[in-house]
């Protein structure tokens, strides 16, 4: 140990010879932490701290201008808490977030272990594949909104088709239809990264455990349970928690299928902020439900995380 | 040594982060601005423009800037385009920093936010008394908000109205019973997909038809604090008719204005409720259309909305060239030339006295069709309340049409909404 520490100062030396001496000092890591620190402080901590002060005021349309905003208190988190609507629409994104990235995970890992195998056209799959991420989800989200229409659209058309006329779905005019229309879409977007992700991982996972397997006799699935989910945890896990989050918080394709998510019975807490901050102008209020959001959040990555490592 | 290392590396550093702060630099750009110089002055000027129109509106205001920036090299105007609550939701957070725009074009209802807001300022005083007695008192009087003058109104009309296809309807209907005898036979002889075609997503298609049972939506526009009037007979009967021709199938099962506007102009469907802004379209898609008001219900006119649209100015514009630089471009593109050009995008009566002679107006059958139904409007209401009202009816004529709502039921659930939405507007 004593022999290595002497080499590092050895080399420190060297370098520091040749490196004007800002390799040396002991505020060295912090001055080339600094540059993105103070980024991330700009960009990151000012509105979440600003979010957080206004969300214990009272800010509407009428006093934004003059920026000047009454101190209420927990006013805006009492509002919020009383009301039966937030709880419908919290369990309503929690269904949301878990079947979204259930099926985002499932997939994605199923289409990546198909895609790390020796396929014919394999280039071309998966850039098909990776094609719904390549596209704008405002206009993904258009298009399957005109897909879904009740008579016009395209899914109505195939299920008719195949199933009588008895077959078409209210998609976008029975809310509970609307919100399965929204989660199908989402599923569809959210594929590819989780895709990406996993390949991604499988790619650097040594043949020669699976080779070992193959010698000691393990199935498939075996070797799937062994060897491929233990050595992607580390990959998946980050992934799991921005999957999660981005879903939580997705607002263009609720937004869109919903036409403005007017009706209650197919909204997200998200889009309830949106609501309220930009058609109802209560930011104060909007504020505190974002904070709510953050603090839901940041519970559930904090526990996954934990729980992820003590699982280890 | 060592120290002047350590003053290069701290130098690298706030380089860095002086760098990385250009962007927040814009704010105090703006002081210089507010400086007061002459009118004359000869500083360049950039203006910057948002609009909420359609794309051949889109086109001609961009060859009318062009045309105004060529006659004055020092004023620039950078148009941008967004959609109608995008406008509105942008607008109003970009007002509280300095990268809002100076001029904002859109429809009246605009100032139902804009004004409670603080986010723009009386127009009648920056473009002169002289230049404002060139513009119809009327539509005039339908840009105010409390009495006061902040829009300059540049057409008027925004009203809805009935398309019919000539090939399909030879003799328009006179009521709406004629029309929905003559949807449904179409319908019948598989010449249409369905009679009558328009949004039925947004109410602001449908309210018309509460006007033919008497109904409306405020207790009193200009009271202080007007009350919903939705828990009423007339609500049960417009959604028990809406209802009624969704069932028999004269309308779509469900449509939005895409689906609307795509029937109408394949040729599948015989008439559609919509406003002038699609004649354009119609004629692009090679469909030879007539317009007439909505028929009479029960021998009562449905009374559609209408509305002015026009330019409105920031508050945030105090800088004298600034100012001077608005005036100058407001009274441009609303000189009767310009006026006229953009009709040919909005098929709407423009507000300058003199275009509103003009032949072109007129004899414009398009246009001069739309005075019989714009007799029968009601001003669509711009009081901020409105907001809650159409996020009340929305959903609720949805669920009356897929069958979740009974149509008698609808008035209560959308008065409690309405009034829920004004409690949650903060008024």
């Amino acid at each position: 140990m004593i022999h290595m520490d002497r080499t590092v100062k050895k080399s420190k030396k060297k370098k520091g010879n040749s490196s004007f001496g800002i390799g040396q000092g002991k505020m060295t890591p912090f001055f080339f932490l600094a540059p993105a620190a103070i980024v991330l402080t700009l960009v990151v901590a000012y509105p979440l701290i600003y979010e957080i002060i206004i969300s214990f005021k009272n800010v509407t349309i009428l006093n934004l201008k003059s920026q000047i905003y009454p101190w209420i208190g927990l006013g805006n988190y009492q509002n919020i808490l009383a009301d039966s609507l937030f709880y419908s629409t919290l369990i309503r994104t929690i269904l949301w977030t878990a079947i979204n990235v259930f099926f985002h995970v499932a997939f994605g890992l199923f289409l990546a272990i198909v895609l790390n195998r020796k396929l014919p056209g394999k280039a071309l799959i998966r850039v098909l594949l990776i094609l719904p991420w390549a596209v704008p989800q405002y206009i993904a989200a258009m298009t399957w909104k005109g897909m879904y229409n009740v008579e016009y659209g395209s899914i109505n058309i195939i299920l008719t088709n195949l199933f009588g006329s008895a077959a078409a779905i209210p998609w976008l005019s029975v809310p509970s239809w609307t919100f399965l229309a929204c989660i199908i879409t989402n599923i569809w977007l959210g594929i590819p990264f989780m895709m990406m992700i996993s390949l991604g991982g499988l790619t650097s996972i040594p043949d020669e455990l699976y080779e070992a397997a193959d010698i000691d006799g393990a199935t498939g699935f075996q070797k799937f349970k062994s060897i491929t989910l233990p050595l992607l945890k580390p990959i998946l896990t980050p992934a799991i928690i921005l999957g999660t989050v981005w879903t939580f918080n997705m607002v263009n394709v609720i937004y869109i299928i919903t036409s403005g998510s007017a009706s209650d019975e197919s909204q997200i807490l998200i889009t309830m902020v949106f609501k309220r901050a930009f058609q109802y102008f209560r930011y104060g209020q909007s504020a505190a439900l974002s904070v709510i959001i953050f603090i839901i959040l940041l519970g559930f990555s904090t526990f996954f995380i934990k729980a992820q490592k003590s699982e280890d | 040594m060592k120290k002047v290392k350590v003053m290069i590396a701290m130098a690298m550093i706030s380089t860095l982060v002086a760098g990385s702060m250009a962007g927040c630099a814009k704010k105090t750009a703006v002081t210089p601005e507010k400086t007061p110089t002459t009118v004359e002055s000869t500083k360049p000027v950039s203006l910057a423009l948002w609009e909420q129109d359609d794309p051949n509106a889109q086109k001609i205001l961009d060859g009318l800037i062009k045309d105004f920036t060529t006659a004055n090299p020092k004023i620039t105007v950078k148009r941008t385009h967004f959609e109608t609550e995008d406008l509105r939701k942008n607008y109003t957070t970009a007002s509280l920093g300095s990268t809002g725009p100076d001029i904002v074009l859109g429809p009246n209802d605009n100032l139902g936010i804009f004004v409670p807001g603080s986010l723009v300022q009386p127009i009648d005083t920056i473009l002169g008394t002289e230049f404002m007695a060139t513009i119809d008192p009327k539509a005039l009087d339908a840009a105010k908000f409390s009495g006061k003058q902040y829009m300059l109104p540049d057409r008027n009309g925004n009203e809805l109205l009935i398309a019919y296809n000539k090939k399909l309807v030879p003799t328009p209907p006179k009521t709406f019973e004629e029309l929905e005898a003559m949807g449904l036979q179409l319908k019948k002889d598989k010449k249409v997909e369905y009679g009558l075609v328009f949004n039925e997503v947004e109410p602001f298609f449908s309210i018309g038809f509460l006007g033919a049972f008497g109904g409306k939506v405020f207790d009193d526009v200009n009271a202080t604090s007007p009350k919903p009037t939705l828990n009423t007979p007339a609500v049960a009967q417009w959604m028990t008719f809406m209802k009624k021709i969704h069932t028999e199938g004269l309308i779509p099962k469900e449509a939005d204005g895409t689906v609307a506007d795509n029937l109408f102009k394949g040729g599948k469907a015989a008439f559609e409720i919509n406003g002038p802004w699609g004649f354009g379209d119609y004629t692009k898609a090679g469909i030879d259309f007539g317009i007439m008001p909505i028929p009479t219900i029960n021998g009562k006119s449905p009374a559609p909305y209408s509305a002015v649209k026009g330019y409105t100015v920031s508050a945030g514009v105090t800088d004298v060239d600034k100012i001077a630089a608005v005036k100058k471009f407001l009274i441009f593109v609303n000189s009767k030339d310009a006026q006229l050009k953009m009709v040919d995008a909005h098929q709407q009566t423009p507000t300058n006295l003199e275009a509103m002679k003009d032949v072109k107006i007129t004899g414009n059958v398009l246009i001069a069709g739309q005075k019989d139904q714009l007799a029968l409007t009601l001003p669509m209401p711009i009081i901020t309340q409105m907001r809650a009202i159409w996020d009340a009816i929305k959903p609720v004529q949805q669920d009356v049409l897929s069958g979740k709502t009974k149509p008698e039921a609808a008035g209560a659930i959308m008065q409690k909404k309405a009034e829920d939405g004004i409690k949650a507007l903060g008024l």
